[in-house]
């Protein structure tokens, strides 16, 4: 006991250079942890956005592009396909079902999906059908006209302008069944472009899924051409109040004439190449995908830039604990008459060498957890403002397998990084008596 | 003199050891490798090839409508009867007749993997193929040169199948039953074991 304290008040007299030791090992613990979960946590949202569906159709053009913006909404849609499309994807023997996307609009940074109500039939979130919280889906504008549809059909304005909103949209804007969201046109909410005229009403919350769909505000079809009627090439026209007091709306000036992309399941998944050439044969300049093939690819390419990352912060963890051991090898010089009254107190050899030893170790392990505890905090801080920018959730918790192992690469590292300083503090205790050679 | 000798002795010894030796680990390290191919391997499942499930007849009736130079031989590509022909060709691809006699049997079958799910776990379905690139920088191999792979609990798999990479799957083949105008098509199995194909010859 008398040796521990004598170890622990021999440190505190140290406490600045320590400290420093200190922090340098808990900075490069956050880099090399927070590189790692990091990049698990992306995997994971990628990996569980999207099952179930066969094929992403898209105009022609990046394959991963298309599975990005129609999927995870990153990035822009370059091109839309014609809506005709749709129907006549639907109409292929080998198709089961189409789930169309329509993008471009926004409820407060959260992406409003334009959709049909085949979605909450099809999608299928980590292998797992979509629930609801609360509330029903939306109505399916089709099924509020009458058999022949002309220019006469007419829909309740109510009706088509309703949504259902993710998790996330409900727990952060405080939204819940029932209330109004008035949504934007374009990405960012600014002047002068809020689709005022029409006040969506919230019919749905879903649960939960760890996919995008968490952040986004679902529609019809219909209700989201509702958002642009008074639109005419890009500018919002003065209608008056003509089209604000209307109860109902127009059927077939709902109908959109462009999609953006369209998820596809077939009823069989060996029919997946044959459907495929179809697909890209029909008019339109249609291209399918297959989403994992894609995502494939593109963890190919990223994991070059994960490995460099994860290099850099072995390195810098290398470093750091060179730094430690360099802090108490330069302390030891220093603390030559310190070792040798502790010999003259009685102490062996060895003991001197155990204490040495303790005390880098020490450094380091304090290092390690105060590095994991910074990487979890930031996660913790950072996982909202990642889950709406990025769409990726970011999971705070005991750290998984890998992380485990990179952690015992570092403890490893400085155990044999601490045997330096303690060895040469054995040989010097040895060696030197109360009035050891000033020079080191 | 006498010691000289029994190094010098000791040294020719330790050498012609030296080659034995490296000899043994040379030995050991082929034998471990092909025992760890074997090791993988489940008995009762036969090796199969490609070929072996396409029918023979319609194999022989695609080879003489691709080889006879009379229809093709005189057109240019890109050309409208030309790509009414490649249209033809296809449409008997994806169409192509499953073998019969294979449906039921256990067998090991190697090939490419291309993922059907986003999921990156073991659950993933995928499709088996012939060939490298099949279906997405080349064009896609027949209906009957396709293997759907679905995975179950008991399925034996160190890797998450990932897109392009070889492997082996054993299991029993059955016929992946599609309700469209073509009947039957293509190959299901639900493997027992899927795992990294090696160079062994």
């Amino acid at each position: 006991m008398l040796w521990l304290e004598l170890a622990l008040r021999s440190a505190w007299a140290r406490r600045t250079a320590l400290a420093m030791a200190i922090t340098s090992v808990a900075v490069s613990v956050f880099i090399l942890l927070g590189v790692q979960q990091l990049r698990d946590d992306t995997r994971n949202s990628f990996s569980n956005a999207l099952s179930g569906v066969d094929l992403v159709v898209g105009p022609r053009g990046s394959a991963s592009e298309l599975i990005l913006y129609s999927v995870f909404q990153i990035g822009q849609p370059t091109r839309n396909m014609p809506y005709s499309t749709i129907e006549k994807l639907t109409q292929l023997p080998s198709v089961a079902w189409t789930i169309p996307i329509q993008l471009g609009d926004s409820y407060d940074g959260h992406p409003v999906i334009g959709t049909s109500t085949q979605l909450f039939l099809h999608y299928r979130a980590n292998r797992l059908p979509l629930e609801f919280d609360k509330g029903v889906p939306f109505t399916d504008p089709k099924t509020l006209v009458r058999a022949p549809i002309n220019e006469n059909s007419q829909v309740a304005v109510d009706e088509v302008t309703q949504v259902v909103i993710g998790s996330n949209v409900a727990k952060r804007k405080r939204k819940n069944l029932g209330d109004g969201l008035i949504l934007t046109h374009g990405k960012e909410a600014g002047l002068n472009t809020e689709h005022s005229d029409f006040t969506f009403k919230i019919v749905g919350i879903l649960k939960p899924t760890g996919t995008p769909l968490d952040n986004a505000v679902l529609t019809s079809l219909e209700g989201f051409s509702a958002i642009h009627q008074d639109w005419t090439m890009g500018v919002k026209m003065p209608t008056g109040d003509k089209q604000v007091k209307s109860k109902t709306a127009d059927f077939l000036a709902l109908q959109p004439h462009e999609i953006t992309a369209s998820w596809v399941g077939l009823k069989s998944r060996t029919q997946v190449f044959s459907s495929r050439r179809i697909i890209e044969s029909l008019p339109g300049g249609l291209m399918a995908v297959l989403p994992g093939v894609v995502l494939d690819d593109l963890w190919r390419i990223v994991s070059i830039v994960e490995n460099a990352l994860l290099l850099i912060g072995g390195m810098v963890a290398i470093s750091a604990l060179l730094g430690v051991a360099s802090v108490l090898l330069v302390s030891l010089s220093a603390r030559r008459r310190e070792l040798a009254i502790y010999r003259a107190l009685g102490a062996p050899p060895l003991a001197l060498l155990g204490f040495i030893g303790i005390e880098s170790l020490g450094v380091c392990l304090a290092g390690i957890i105060i590095g994991l505890a910074l990487t979890q905090l930031l996660l913790f801080t950072l996982a909202p403002w990642v889950q709406t920018n990025f769409g990726i959730e970011l999971l705070t918790g005991l750290p998984t397998g890998e992380t485990w192992a990179s952690l015992g690469f570092i403890c490893l590292a400085a155990m044999i990084v601490s045997i330096l300083p303690a060895w040469r503090a054995y040989r010097m205790s040895l060696a030197d008596g109360l009035q050891p050679p000033v020079a080191g | 003199m006498n010691l000289k000798l029994i190094t010098r002795k000791g040294q020719s010894m330790s050498k012609t050891m030296k080659a034995a030796l490296s000899l043994l680990v040379a030995a050991i390290v082929t034998s471990l490798s092909i025992a760890g191919y074997l090791a993988a391997q489940t008995k009762g499942y036969v090796e199969t090839e490609w070929k072996d499930l396409m029918p023979e007849k319609w194999q022989k009736e695609m080879w003489s409508s691709i080889s006879s130079p009379g229809k093709s031989g005189g057109m240019h590509d890109g050309s409208l009867e030309a790509t009414a022909e490649m249209d033809k060709q296809r449409k008997r691809y994806d169409n192509a007749p499953i073998e019969p006699s294979i449906i039921g049997k256990k067998i090991r079958i190697a090939g490419y993997i291309v993922p059907l799910d986003v999921a990156r776990d073991k659950q993933r379905e995928f499709l088996l193929v012939p060939y490298f690139g099949a279906c997405i920088h080349v064009p896609p191999p027949p209906a009957n040169q396709l293997i759907l792979v679905r995975s179950t609990a008991a399925t034996k798999m160190k890797q998450v199948p990932e897109t392009m990479s070889i492997v082996w799957i054993e299991g029993t083949l059955k016929e992946a039953r599609v309700s469209t105008e073509a009947g039957v098509s293509g190959y299901l199995m639900e493997p027992v074991s899927v795992y990294p194909w090696q160079q062994t010859k």
